[in-house]
């Protein structure tokens, strides 16, 4: 056959994407159990790390002990979201998962709140294909450490529970800084973290089952 | 004229390197630098798609029509990016949330589309595949350098692990965590290393 005919340009082409679809789907395939359980992983050890638990070790199975013990998973009232609680004395604290559109693509994480969602004591990054060594910093400690403490203003609209104070040299209240060269990013999340928020609305849940690990 | 596998190797990792010569894959080189395992597994990636794109590559080059045929290599390297991302999100994921869009990118690197453009669409399996892994070793050799300097002045460790007496000796170098501490590491290692071939070309005139 003819190399330049439309004919062999197609059935070359068709063959290559056959031959190499199916390689890519058989390692996709053989690899599954592998992701889920990455990311299960994930899942716990950023739980784990909101709410500061105590961890023996750093296995898989650590972790997933870890929130077997500490945790408790609740349906929230509103917004149909599913909660972890900890309740240890007075200190009881109850995390969220949020979600949302970055500047590239989808955002995923947890807030941690005090019990009467008061004050953010925790906020971890699940999920996030922002642009590394900008967006991307948004999983990073100092970043995220600073909105612990953060005091979302209930009283306030719902897009302004918790602002970004963008170039102001402190903080206080319901303010935190962005990144700088990340502004997209800084206000993708924020605007995420304020429509959770949003719907957390009243807070008066009933523990149901523990959660799974 | 047809050349030896070691002339293949000496000129893809130092006469003509991807990094200080041809200035290639930079995107990656300032990026993935600053922790030697995320480097590592950088480089085994580049390795990896080099060398089998280029192999494919070589093997179809009879059969590839010539009107197509970047698209044929772009089709070919990115289904083996593709494997190696898969691979490292299966089997290294803490490693693969900071290099993961660098993986992505690795389609684009242009030592990848030369070599195979430049050489296996013209060579025989082999010599190509020898290209291809010279290639990527040749810019696996310059990251990795940079990498054991940027680490060890930003964070005081290697692979993870402190420097010995660290607390006693060392102090953090911020600027060799950040994106410019590999620009200047990159430039350091270029001048030294051209300097060194217009030093040996200068005492063989």
């Amino acid at each position: 056959m003819n190399k330049s005919s439309a004919a062999y340009v197609i059935l070359f082409t068709v063959g290559i994407c056959l031959v190499f679809g199916t390689g890519i789907s058989v390692l996709h395939q053989a690899t599954q159990d592998a992701l889920a359980r990455n990311s299960k992983l994930q899942k716990n050890r950023v739980l784990c790390e909101s709410f500061v638990l105590r961890v023996e070790g750093k296995s898989a199975e650590a972790y997933s002990e870890s929130v077997k013990r500490n945790l408790v998973e609740e349906e929230w009232p509103t917004g149909g979201r599913t909660a972890y609680r900890i309740r240890e004395g007075s200190n009881d604290r109850i995390g969220f998962e949020f979600s949302g559109q970055g500047f590239w693509d989808g955002i995923r994480g947890i807030v941690v709140l005090q019990g009467d969602l008061s004050r953010i004591t925790g906020l971890r990054i699940l999920e996030q294909k922002e642009t590394p060594g900008l967006g991307g910093r948004i999983e990073e400690d100092s970043f995220l450490r600073q909105f612990e403490g953060i005091a979302p203003d209930w009283q306030a609209p719902p897009m302004e529970r918790l602002v970004l104070n963008k170039g102001a040299s402190g903080r206080n209240g319901n303010r935190v800084d962005g990144i700088t060269g990340a502004t997209q990013t800084s206000v993708a999340l924020i605007r995420m973290l304020n429509l959770a928020l949003d719907s957390v609305g009243s807070p008066k849940p009933a523990p149901k089952e523990e959660a799974d690990g | 004229m047809v050349e030896s596998t070691r002339q293949t190797m000496i000129k893809a990792l130092w006469n003509e390197n991807p990094i200080f010569r041809q200035v290639l894959g930079i995107c990656s080189t300032l990026a993935v630098t600053n922790l030697l395992a995320n480097t590592l597994y950088m480089c085994l990636g580049v390795v990896f798609v080099t060398a089998f794109s280029n192999v494919t590559i070589s093997f179809l080059r009879n059969l590839i029509p010539r009107r197509t045929r970047m698209v044929i290599q772009v089709l070919i390297i990115a289904s083996y990016v593709m494997m190696a991302d898969t691979f490292i999100r299966a089997f290294a994921p803490d490693i693969h949330r900071f290099i993961g869009p660098y993986v992505g990118l690795i389609i684009t690197n242009c030592i990848i589309m030369g070599r195979a453009e430049a050489f296996a669409a013209s060579n025989r399996p082999w010599i190509s595949f020898v290209d291809g892994i010279a290639s990527g070793l040749g810019y696996a050799f310059v990251l990795i350098a940079i990498a054991v300097v940027r680490e060890s002045m930003g964070f005081g460790s290697l692979l993870g692990y402190p420097l010995p007496m660290r607390d006693v000796w060392w102090h953090s170098w911020t600027i060799m965590v950040m994106p410019p501490g590999a620009f200047f590491m990159l430039g350091i290692f270029t001048w030294v290393a051209r300097a060194r071939m217009l030093t040996a070309a200068g005492s063989e005139k």
